[in-house]
């Protein structure tokens, strides 16, 4: 004689409940590892924009002679900053519940700013013979065409970047982000749409380029 | 949090209830899943084969019959031809003095033909066998030990595919032992849904009930089940008693099999949907009805949001062709591949755990064998590419359900 053994739905929906909350607790928590791993890397790099800053100023300031040594050690910081920033977006994507990271990016942006305003005091005091190139694109929910179109500019200014080595300083900065800074820097260069490239701060390119077409400016 | 993240978790959280309460009942019931009863006396038993167009295998199904172990003096065996164009009726005479023959005149359709073999029969139990199906010696007494147990109204067998050379036949043998499997399982909490036609058994005024077969369903052998469950009576089945039955070997076959079990299926709900979550039918409407809806919606889930993300993909795609066209750049890079885990790889990784679960207990419990190295691709094919064509039958089925109202064997 079987009886029906209706006790098994209630165990299930208990099983499933507790089985499902650790996942998404895990899940939760692998999120959150990123995101620390983030914010430790950006601490990481706050110290390092430091000596970077204090290194800068004290060459500028009291021995102009280690000129050479400013450069190396700011283009080693701008490579830096550069690296983590892919490293962000990567996290970002991977993420289900902590699926934006503003604040962290606004912080980098900054950070990018400021080595942006230091490189070029460098450059003036020192003579650098390095160019910039900006590239402006839109963070905050983009179309898809856009996306792609980002996408593909990413990888043209990687090789580019390659290309030209330390010749050139890449700031790619998010535009949308509602940072004051960047928006001077927007309207400056009178960017309106994405994504945007800035060579030399005075040529504007909007949207897909090739690698020959930018590095024609060089 | 965005939408499309609650409606994966919604998917998952569905998906991992229902193969919970699967194992719960597994671990629960392993002892009695291979269970075996003797039975007690042996009641008068009608076979009922309806074939059309069976030539190839009426003979060997009859012949698998006779050779059962249930006593030949309780046991009465009626073919029905279903107007056959091929020899089919020749084959049936082939037995003539041991089986009764009825011959339509015209082709009636096989629930019409099993009404009226039923009318006939003399047996206080009712088997049906199809002409396509092989039972084992032991099969017909074995399950008739199951109609002692107060209430039972139908049995049904493990309906295993007959050793085919196909890689589709192999797929749809795996595929079978997990049903059976399947099946055994909710016979706990009373939720068997289907006694199917290869071989199952009804007491004779249970399966009388409402008229008979439904001769408008296409499924009839779902069809009864329900109505017999909604009556109040229980269904059994008995994983030791086992027959083996032909398989599709060409997917358009497999295909067109499917849509029918689809549509039926649908049919049939509609004409229960009255039942749903009505506690007067027991677990009949709180539990075989909804699980029967959930699965359809799940997998309709599971379609909507694969092509959701395929579509996404061709187009992202396109452009990421067309703008690394235009940019003369790569078209793939590094960062396309970021294996970075998340909630979504955490329970995939668990639910393909599961499946391989279901697969390994399902051969040990139904086949009583072990998995080998050697059937990993075989397993893979099925976990991986065979069970992601059930969503798109299911579409096909819809469409044939809603639009063309096209319901055909």
């Amino acid at each position: 004689m079987v009886k029906a053994q209706k006790d098994v739905f209630w165990k299930a929906l208990l099983l499933t409940v507790v089985v499902f909350m650790m996942g998404v607790f895990f899940g939760y928590l692998l999120e959150e590892n990123r995101v620390n791993k983030i914010e430790d890397n950006f601490d990481l790099l706050i110290i390092d924009w430091d000596d970077a800053e204090s290194q800068s100023s004290y060459y500028q300031i009291l021995d102009k002679d280690f000129c050479d040594e400013a450069i190396t050690q700011n283009i080693k910081f701008g490579n830096e900053i550069y690296e983590k920033g892919l490293k962000l977006e990567e996290y970002e994507s991977a993420n289900r519940f902590l699926d934006r990271l503003d604040i962290e990016k606004k912080k980098y942006n900054l950070l990018k700013i400021k080595f942006f305003i230091n490189s070029k005091i460098i450059k003036e005091k020192c003579n650098a013979d390095y160019e910039y190139l900006f590239y402006f694109y839109s963070d905050v929910e983009p179309d898809v065409v856009v996306k792609e179109k980002q996408r593909a500019m990413s990888r043209v200014l990687m090789d580019v970047k390659y290309e030209l080595g330390d010749k050139i300083i890449l700031m790619p900065l998010a535009a949308d982000m509602d940072l004051g800074v960047v928006n001077i820097l927007l309207e400056k260069y009178g960017v309106t749409e994405f994504p945007s490239i800035v060579i030399k701060e005075s040529v504007r390119l909007d949207g897909v380029h090739t690698k020959e077409e930018i590095l024609a400016f060089f | 949090m965005e939408f499309m993240t609650g409606v994966y978790l919604f998917f998952i959280l569905t998906s991992l209830y229902l193969t919970f309460l699967l194992l719960i009942l597994h671990y629960k019931n392993k002892d009695m899943l291979r269970e075996i009863r003797e039975p007690t006396r042996f009641p008068k038993l009608s076979v009922l084969i309806p074939a059309w167009n069976e030539e190839e295998t009426i003979g060997d199904t009859i012949q698998a019959v006779l050779d059962s172990d249930y006593p030949m003096d309780k046991l009465e065996i009626i073919v029905i031809n279903d107007k056959s164009s091929d020899n089919t009726l020749g084959e049936m005479q082939k037995f003539k003095d041991r089986v009764k023959i009825i011959n339509n005149e015209v082709n009636l359709g096989k629930a019409s033909s099993l009404n009226k073999a039923a009318k006939i029969a003399s047996g206080e139990i009712i088997a049906v066998v199809d002409a396509d199906s092989y039972p084992n010696k032991e099969s017909i007494r074995q399950m008739i030990a199951y109609f002692e147990e107060e209430g039972v109204g139908a049995v049904t067998s493990s309906i295993l595919v007959k050793k085919g050379k196909t890689r589709l036949e192999k797929l749809q043998a795996v595929e079978y032992t997990i049903i059976a499997w399947n099946r055994k399982l909710l016979q706990f909490i009373e939720g068997i849904y289907v006694t199917p036609g290869p071989l199952s058994m009804y007491r004779k005024e249970a399966m009388l009930l409402d008229g008979g077969f439904d001769s408008k369903n296409i499924t009839e052998d779902i069809e009864m089940t329900w109505k017999i469950l909604k009556h109040g009576y229980k269904v059994r089945i008995d994983l030791n008693s086992k027959v083996y039955c032909s398989s599709p070997n060409r997917l358009r076959d497999w295909w067109k099999q499917r849509l029918r079990w689809n549509l039926g299926g649908m049919q049939t709900m509609i004409k229960y949907r009255k039942l749903i979550f009505n506690p007067r039918y027991g677990m009949m409407g709180l539990f075989v009805v909804p699980f029967f809806i959930t699965t359809f919606f799940l997998s309709l889930v599971g379609l909507t949001v694969f092509f959701y993300i395929l579509i996404k993909k061709i187009f992202q795609s396109y452009l990421m062709t067309k703008y690394a066209y235009i940019s003369s750049s790569s078209f793939l890079s590094a960062d396309a591949l970021n294996l970075n885990a998340n909630v979504f790889a955490l329970f995939a990784t668990l639910l393909i755990f599961f499946g391989i679960l279901y697969l390994i207990y399902s051969q040990k419990y139904v086949l009583d064998r072990k998995i080998g190295v050697k059937d990993v691709p075989l397993l893979a094919l099925y976990l991986l590419i065979y069970l992601s064509l059930y969503p798109f039958v299911l579409v096909h089925s819809i469409w044939r359900f809603v639009v063309t109202k096209k319901f055909e064997w």
